[in-house]
């Protein structure tokens, strides 16, 4: 029999993060992904997470300037998805237990993915 | 290179790679080793980083699927063909039933083909050269259907929003299933060796262990984790034509190097299974709808099964041809932190044998 | 005909292909394509190899790992780029991280074309550069040749 697939996405805030991560865990949820997507002045971050056929996801906005905590102290596993994000979104995610201190990539330009300062500069003329 | 310290007692760290006779795609490893044992290893990506997920914001969001298709050369269809559900949910786009199909043939065919092609690579680690060329053999058999029904040897090409560009006849298929007949013969006689011969044994039973808990803590996907023994397999979301096809996933419990292959020789008869069932099933019809203007604002998320495990794709639309933002979290990437606990605690010369049975693709993590 | 053409030995580098040309590089060697007819084998130590095949484009961090490969290679040597990403970035050449063919850190002796290429055409490619080599050691024999000439009638002369 085929389980269906359920998908719920949930706003939280930045402080509710580690409480809900740690009652996820303890309800026996897996770490899927953490996704970062950005704004004209904030960045999106959607963290995932698995039940069998269950797809949960936390959706946070934040300001470039605000502080993340880290939710590799809950599930180990993210410590690649949050150097990833701080390294091409340029968000502050504090304390990763596996750090690798803006290395991931060493892409051309630091914070690939961040419209933020993009848009500041190049807002004229430009198509989008 | 660091500097050879006089005989110092406590760890040492070993850098593994980029560079490595044993690994086809750049990998680096800092491994700190106690004698011969392992007990820490940090890896480093990015060498193959391109940006891909970029350039769905300068690209049509139909052409992008040939992108889509280049994430990785193993699981080529399968990008595309996640790349193509993601974009069809949010156009509300209902694909034709022989598509469906045709792209679960192409999907099980792409399972055999990675799955043969990494039982080489793995025995290529551990230095077993004639198993590697025996895989390898077998495999181009299954190539020949590849690029007898899809057109493409790797990069398959016949993904396409809205259902997939070519359409084999049914005689091809059938004519394509009894090419590789000889193929399920020779992989239960390599299956043999894997599963009797003692040097096999030796090298995996027992080496690179990862409980179920870890597994399942550290997000691992695919026969990493079933080998662990959790029963997760993310075709039994039932999507393309999975939801009318008979399977379980195939689980075992030792959570060494040995169940891994286990799981992937298991799969692979699993996969001929499927595909036998595919082609007696294909209905008739068409296999597109035509899209036409603008994908309509929203997102959606999709995961599909691919060789290496569980794979999930995110797109968001705003309205415009180009995406706003596309995103794959690739199975290797979910497979490393667990990778890296199945490290710690081997000896030196077998990090690569570890390091493989992951079956690690590094161009679709890094992307 | 000289030794290095008729056994040349390949290293393969995966700078930042998708993988598909590099899996082809490997189904190569094997019994289908069988790349080992013409002499050739891989090894892992650049400082053994005569041909360099080399997949995709390059990155800030893989320049120096290329480099590197490249210059630890003895002379004479060869470079096969192979596929569309080798060339010029291909699908990927618009993204951030791409800054285009191996050819801006290393030259390019053969272009294998396709994406991903095919066994048959890295085949091609291999064998070419293997003809490359040969009249890359026998213009080297001949500069040495014409060293010791030029220097000889002085050394004559000085007797």
């Amino acid at each position: 029999m085929i389980e269906r697939e359920v998908l719920t996405v949930e706003e939280i805030e930045v402080g509710g993060l580690i409480p809900t991560v740690d009652a996820l865990r303890a309800a026996g949820w897996r770490i899927i992904q953490v996704l970062g997507i950005s704004g004209t002045d904030h960045i999106e971050l959607n963290y995932s997470f698995g039940l069998g056929m269950r797809h949960r996801i936390l959706r946070l906005r934040v300001a470039p300037e605000v502080e993340v905590p880290s939710i590799t102290p809950v599930f180990l596993g993210a410590y690649l998805y949050e150097n990833e994000i701080r390294d091409l979104f340029g968000v502050k995610i504090e304390r990763i237990a596996v750090d690798w201190l803006g290395k991931v990539y060493d892409p051309v330009e630091g914070g690939a993915f961040s419209k933020i300062t993009v848009t500041a500069t190049s807002s004229e003329g430009g198509p989008r | 290179m660091s500097s050879h310290d006089k005989a110092a007692p406590g760890p040492t760290v070993i850098p593994f790679g980029p560079q490595h006779p044993v690994l086809p795609e750049p990998l680096h490893f800092d491994l700190t080793l106690e004698d011969e044992k392992v007990v820490g290893a940090i890896p480093q990506i990015g060498y193959i980083h391109r940006g891909l997920e970029m350039l769905v914001e300068k690209r049509d969001y139909l052409d992008y699927v040939h992108v889509a298709e280049r994430i990785c050369g193993i699981c080529s269809f399968m990008h595309g063909m996640g790349y193509c559900e993601a974009v069809e949910t949010i156009l509300g786009v209902q694909v034709p039933d022989r598509a469906r199909w045709l792209r679960t043939f192409w999907s099980e065919l792409e399972r055999v083909h990675s799955h043969l092609l990494w039982l080489g690579l793995a025995a290529d680690a551990f230095g077993f050269e004639n198993l590697f060329h025996a895989s390898w053999r077998a495999r181009e058999t299954v190539i020949d259907v590849a690029e007898e029904t899809s057109g493409g040897r790797v990069i398959f090409g016949s993904a396409l929003v809205g259902g997939v560009s070519r359409d084999p006849d049914d005689e091809t298929l059938r004519r394509c299933m009894k090419a590789i007949e000889p193929v399920r013969a020779e992989i239960l006689r390599l299956a043999q060796v894997w599963i009797g011969e003692p040097t096999v044994r030796h090298r995996l039973s027992g080496v690179g262990h990862v409980s179920k808990e870890a597994a399942y803590a550290l997000g691992a996907v695919g026969p990493m984790l079933r080998a662990s023994g959790v029963d997760y397999d993310a075709r039994e979301r039932g999507y393309e034509a999975y939801g009318e096809i008979e399977f379980k996933a195939v689980v075992e419990t030792a959570g060494d190097c040995m169940a891994r292959v286990l799981v992937r020789l298991g799969e692979i008869e699993q996969s001929f299974r499927i595909l036998d069932e595919v082609v007696a099933k294909m209905p008739a019809g068409p296999v597109a709808v035509p899209i036409k203007g603008m994908p309509p604002v929203g997102e959606s998320w999709i995961r599909l099964e691919q060789p290496r495990g569980e794979v999930l794709y995110f797109v968001r639309s705003n309205g415009t041809r180009q995406l706003e933002r596309f995103r794959v979290r690739t199975p290797t990437f979910a497979n490393i932190p667990a990778m890296v606990e199945a490290i710690k605690g081997v000896s030196l010369a077998d990090v690569p044998t570890v390091i493989l049975t992951i079956d690690p693709c590094i161009s679709c993590t890094e992307r | 005909m000289s030794a290095i053409e008729k056994s040349p030995w390949l290293i393969h580098y995966d700078a930042s292909s998708c993988n598909g040309c590099d899996i082809e590089v490997l189904a190569c060697l094997t019994p289908m394509y069988d790349a080992e007819r013409f002499g050739c084998i891989v090894t892992g130590d650049p400082k053994q190899a005569d041909i360099f095949l080399i997949t995709g484009s390059v990155n800030n961090l893989n320049i120096p790992v290329v480099k590197n490969i490249y210059e630890q290679m003895p002379e004479p040597k060869a470079v096969v780029a192979i596929g569309a990403c080798a060339y010029s970035g291909g699908v990927f050449a618009e993204c951030y991280n791409v800054q285009g063919g191996v050819a801006k850190v290393i030259p390019v002796d053969v272009y294998v074309p396709g994406c991903a290429a095919k066994p048959e055409s890295i085949l091609d490619g291999v064998v070419r550069a293997a003809q490359i080599l040969a009249e890359k050691k026998k213009a080297m024999r001949k500069a040495r040749r014409a060293a010791r000439h030029a220097e000889s009638p002085a050394q004559e002369a000085a007797k």
